[in-house]
């Protein structure tokens, strides 16, 4: 659906900023989530907490992607 | 405190369950409100769509772990609104809808004359308007063109919008409710939805240029 102006349209330093930011974000949730899911005593929050960690992860796999598609336009 | 961690009998860490659980959902709204702002000041399509998805997801994580602390009793109080609260706020908004109604009906039958007029004008004088209204739906496109299917006819519409807002001055300053009076006039026009959604999309696009 994107014109061929804007899918050649680069990423600007905001976004590149609010990537990089996100990124930092999805890792720090990662690992307090592994951390948590390995030290908690309640079962149900153990499962969610290592369910979110591997889904944060895959957030960070989305973001990595995003700006390296970007990053063949340039 | 010092009780309840020798109760626990764990000694490896200082947080307790429900401290991780309240630290991941504080860590989900936080980072819900930063996607938040990223989708709204993004640029480029794609990654304001990476965004938004990404929002989406962290919404849903925030509900999980939020059930699971309350179920935990672990967040505290929720404190329900008394019903005489409720009462007393609706009768108020009523009101208020009430008279934004009669309001919006008085700027309509108003605001559909000096429309037609100034519809007139810009087709004599074409040297000032149409370059604005291009630029203006033309960064509209960019913003929101991958959203919306119908990209031309919104921007057609909203050449017109722009067009008969920016001549009906005289009408805006009158009537006192500027914005209102003019989106839904561009609704009865027949752009209906995309003149509204054209008013949000240069809010957004004017951050951009």
């Amino acid at each position: 659906m994107l014109t061929q102006q804007q899918s050649n349209k680069g990423i600007s330093s905001k976004e590149l900023a609010y990537i990089t930011d996100s990124l930092k974000n999805e890792e720090l949730l990662v690992k307090l989530c592994a951390q948590g899911a390995a030290d908690c005593q309640n079962p149900q929050l153990k499962q969610t907490l290592s369910q979110l960690a591997q889904e944060r992860l895959n957030n960070c796999d989305q973001l990595l992607r995003v700006l390296q598609q970007q990053s063949y336009t340039h | 405190m010092y009780q309840q961690q020798s109760q626990m009998n764990r000694q490896q860490s200082v947080l307790q369950d429900q401290d991780v659980a309240n630290i991941v959902l504080s860590e989900c709204k936080r980072i819900a409100r930063e996607y938040a702002t990223a989708a709204l000041e993004a640029n480029h399509p794609a990654i304001r769509q990476t965004f938004q998805t990404l929002l989406q997801k962290t919404l849903q994580d925030q509900a999980q772990i939020y059930t699971i602390i309350s179920q935990m009793n672990a967040y505290g109080d929720v404190k329900e609104a008394s019903w005489q609260e409720i009462q007393q706020e609706i009768q108020k908004q009523m009101q208020k809808v009430g008279q934004l109604q009669t309001l919006v009906q008085q700027s309509l039958q108003w605001g559909l004359q000096p429309q037609a007029a100034a519809y007139q004008q810009p087709m004599n004088q074409p040297n000032n308007q149409p370059a604005y209204a291009g630029n203006q739906s033309y960064s509209y496109n960019q913003a929101q063109g991958s959203t919306f299917a119908s990209g031309a006819a919104v921007g057609k519409s909203a050449q017109d919008y722009s067009m008969s807002t920016a001549k009906s001055s005289d009408y805006s300053s009158q009537s006192g409710s500027y914005s209102f009076g003019s989106s839904s006039s561009a609704s009865e026009q027949g752009s209906g939805k995309s003149g509204m959604s054209y008013a949000s999309g240069s809010a957004n696009s004017s951050k951009y240029v």
